[in-house]
């Protein structure tokens, strides 16, 4: 696995040395490039990071990568460039499919021109995809986001959610229509999402839906937000109201019912949620993924019925996992800002 | 308060499909190669990407006699061999453990009664409310009796609030009078819009993309047309022979069993107009209005417009192969063919004039399934003065395999001189989605389960099609048509069929 981001070379040569690197490459190798990929951070050991990431998500997702790792805060300004190529073979005996990545170091007063570091080096046509890593900036730059197709960010890494949260609408107003806003932190609850949702197809939980009154959550004690979504995609769906609370809140439902909710922060879990119980009156449907499985198991109690279990697809733990899935899910995602409306009061603050 | 799983509020932008109601498969033929090498591996992967209903079941009709938990064991290393994932033995468990034997006859009503109780405990048991798919995965031979006694024990009938389907595979008939009998027999049985004919063509990647491709583009449709289309060549090639087949193949040879029903559904999806909408109707509309534009072959325009071969010894790959009369199982003196070229018209505002070339062969040198799309060639002023330009655009999906469409356009050469070359601009699947293909049997069972039949043929086009196929057949059978012609393996098939183009001023493909 690659850890150097490759050629150094000069920021006005990165065309030209990117055509000398594919003129040289053996042959058998194809460049192929679904996106454009930005990933943006201001973590000191953001290219070593991410470029072994960005070789395991171009095993199935072709791109052109422009990785940034900025310094704002260096006293002198500097831009440093690299290149590399990132090649797998996707079936036995066929040809070599390799994304390009293009590295930038920005420190000082150079940061400040991501705008046009960027835009001078996306493939042409192919819509931009921007990874912004870490807290996002209290002044957006309508230079870059107007040109943002998709917006990826992480919102479990941010310090201040609430006021992060604050930003993200700001952006995403000055985006063009086409703009579309993807949380990694949302991306992690698809399968079990799914896996809540397929239990209720079961006719004695689907026929209780309208009585929950009880929410348990175990989740790693590092994705408090990702419980928290969780439970806004929930109260968002059933029509919930935030009543009282913080950390045991209580919500109302539309019949005036009242659902508590239990977080239950696990230190041992590598999975974000580790499950869910929901109380039906007289019924518990639950969720829960063993510690390593690839599987959860989603579990309908009720009465006079023979306990039902199932098993679907849980998402793997892997940061590359989850942004290859958000890769390949091309449609926005409606439900998400109704679900953080729902849980905005319970956001953590710093 | 919602009743049903499309109601669930939860279900909500989770997938763009419709969710598939809780049901119990009843596969009839269960012991078949079908069933363990395509229809469980299929049913296993759509448990491991959760695409499965809540509650869900399989009944395993057959004669043999058997527990349910030696079939799930032989059904376990039979997915074990051909799925697309590895198995999880916990998931396998799971699933297997719905999956039961059920030992009847086809032909005694006994066994329908029987398995009619074992649905309902199931029902009880796992909440699958009623809700029936019947696979018939047996002989041909045994559909009308199966269907016979379907319908008599009630089973097909669908109760209050639940549904009743059936999923037929191919071949629906073996000509237009059989293939009448078995509809009719079906149609007893089941209403049109519960019955699923399932043409595993249409449920791969790339015949679904035809129409992506056509009606998502703006450029592609303005050009598919008369006005800048020279023909069409649709070629499915094979290397392999007749192999284990020959009993069937004799019967059916490459007409019947390639053109009547792969190959002319990918001309009705190249060929037919944008429907009013993705419905299972509207597009299936459309693909009939092609069958009824398509110009008959009757008496001596099939002599004009057919060319039938067989194959004879040759070298595939650098080894020596016998010829077709020679393979296990074949008569000495079989007139059976192994390869078939046509020409065809479709009598439209769209495709009048433009020829479709179609073949299909056996030991043929590659594998390959493709439409290709060749257009006019440019006026004979600037470039192409004098008639410089051997190579007009070509427009290729490849079906299989190596799904993708590649674009052959001209270019000039580097240099002091005007010299021009073909170029091909390539899209291939597997280079751009690095994700896993589904099989095409998952989609189709998907479907079947949600009753969407989009991708299924429905009784009229089906009889369009032997329509069609019979007339050419009966030019064959009373001499009116040329006999058979031989190509040796290897080959890209008798030198008739390079003919056959060659009226056109067109030459086939080399793929």
């Amino acid at each position: 696995m690659t850890v150097s981001p490759g050629l150094a070379v000069e920021v006005g040569d990165i065309d030209r040395q990117l055509g000398l690197l594919w003129e040289q490459s053996e042959a058998g190798k194809v460049r192929a490039s679904l996106v454009n990929l930005v990933i943006y951070s201001e973590a000191p050991e953001a290219i070593a990071a991410n470029t072994p990431l960005l070789s395991e998500i171009a095993a199935d997702h072709a791109f052109r990568a422009v990785l940034v790792q900025a310094h704002p805060e260096a006293k002198k300004s500097a831009v440093h460039a690299w290149i590399t190529a990132h090649c797998h073979l996707r079936e036995t005996g066929k040809k070599e499919i390799c994304s390009e990545q293009i590295t930038f170091q920005l420190d000082g007063p150079a940061a400040g021109r991501l705008p046009s570091i960027v835009f001078s080096h996306l493939d042409t046509d192919l819509p931009l995809y921007l990874w912004w890593q870490g807290d996002l900036h209290a002044d957006p730059d309508p230079q870059l986001w107007r040109w943002v197709d998709r917006l990826i960010v992480d919102s479990n890494s941010w310090s201040d959610p609430a006021a992060q949260f604050r930003i993200l609408r700001e952006i995403q107003s000055l985006g063009r229509t086409r703009s579309a806003l993807a949380d990694l932190t949302w991306t992690r609850l698809f399968h079990l999402r799914y896996a809540v949702a397929q239990i209720f197809d079961l006719p004695a939980a689907l026929e209780r839906i309208d009585r929950i009154d009880r929410v348990d959550i175990v989740h790693a004690s590092d994705h408090r937000l990702t419980a928290l979504q969780l439970l806004g995609w929930l109260a968002s769906r059933l029509g919930w109201s935030l009543d009282h609370g913080n950390h045991e809140p209580i919500f109302r439902r539309r019949d005036g019912g009242s659902v508590t909710v239990r977080f239950d922060a696990n230190q041992e879990t590598k999975a974000c949620v580790t499950s869910i119980e929901i109380g039906l009156g007289d019924a518990i449907a639950s969720v829960r993924r063993e510690t390593g499985g690839d599987y959860y198991l989603g579990t309908l109690t009720a009465p006079n019925q023979i306990p039902v279990t199932q098993m679907l697809p849980a998402e793997r733990v892997q940061t590359s996992d989850i942004l290859l899935s958000e890769l390949s899910r091309i449609s926005r995602h409606p439900l998400f800002w109704p679900a953080i409306r729902a849980i905005e009061p319970l956001l953590p603050r710093p | 308060m919602p009743e049903t799983a499309s109601e669930n509020p939860l279900r909500y932008n989770l997938v763009n499909r419709p969710v598939p109601d809780p049901c119990i498969i009843v596969i009839f033929g269960a012991t078949g190669d079908l069933t363990r090498r395509k229809l469980i591996p299929a049913l296993y992967n759509l448990a491991a990407d959760g695409n499965l209903p809540s509650s869900f079941a399989v009944v395993c009709f057959a004669r043999r006699e058997k527990t349910s938990e030696t079939f799930r064991d032989e059904l376990g290393e039979a997915a074990r061999k051909y799925s697309r994932r590895p198995l999880n033995d916990e998931l396998w468990a799971r699933f297997a453990a719905n999956v039961f034997y059920h030992r009847g006859s086809f032909d005694q009503p006994a066994g329908y009664a029987s398995l009619s109780q074992e649905l309902d405990a199931i029902d009880r048991r796992l909440g699958t409310r009623g809700n029936r798919l019947y696979y018939l995965a047996s002989s041909p031979t045994e559909f009308d009796i199966i269907l016979e006694n379907l319908s008599a024990s009630g089973l097909s009938q669908a109760r209050p609030g639940a549904w009743s389907r059936l999923i037929v595979e191919k071949p629906f008939g073996t000509d237009l009078p059989s293939a009448h009998r078995l509809n009719n027999a079906v149609a007893s049985a089941f209403p049109e819009r519960d019955t699923f004919r399932i043409d595993h063509y249409l449920g791969k990647e790339t015949a679904q993309n035809i129409m992506v491709l056509r009606f998502a583009n703006t450029v592609f449709e303005a050009l598919w047309n008369r006005r800048y289309v020279d023909n069409v060549q649709i070629t499915a090639s094979e290397p392999l022979g007749v192999e284990s087949r020959a009993g069937y193949y004799e019967n059916s040879g490459a007409l019947r069993d390639m053109v009547q029903n792969h190959l002319l559904q990918l001309l009705c999806l190249t060929a037919m107009e944008p429907p009013i909408d993705l419905g299972a109707d509207a597009v299936r509309n459309e693909k009939v209005k092609v069958m009824q534009a398509l110009r008959p072959l009757t008496g001596a325009s099939v002599a004009e417009n057919v060319v039938r071969a067989q194959y004879t010894e040759g070298f595939i790959n650098g080894r020596e192969v016998p010829g077709y009369r020679q393979e296990p199982g074949v008569a000495p003196g079989s007139m059976t063919e192994t390869y078939v070229a046509l020409r065809l018209h479709i009598d439209n505002w769209r495709w009048a004039g433009v020829p479709f070339f179609m073949r299909v062969g056996k030991r043929l040198p590659k594998s390959g399934t493709e439409i290709a799309i060749q257009f006019r060639g440019t006026p004979p002023v600037l470039f192409n003065r004098e008639s410089k330009l051997q190579d007009p655009n070509v427009l290729v999906i490849r079906i299989q395999p190596d799904e993708g469409i590649s674009f052959r356009m001209a270019a000039k050469m580097p240099g002091a001189m005007l010299q021009l070359e073909p170029v091909k601009m390539d899209f291939h699947y597997g280079t751009s989605f690095g994700k896993a293909t589904p099989e095409a049997y998952e989609r189709l069972l998907l479907d079947a389960m949600s009753g969407d039949a989009t991708l299924f043929a429905r009784r009229d086009e089906v009889e369009h099609a032997w329509t069609f196929i019979d007339q050419i057949r009966e030019a064959w059978l009373d001499g009116t048509a040329p006999r058979l012609d031989f190509y040796p393996a290897g080959s890209w098939g008798p030198r008739q069929a390079d003919e056959l183009l060659s009226q056109d001023h067109a030459v086939w493909r080399r793929l």
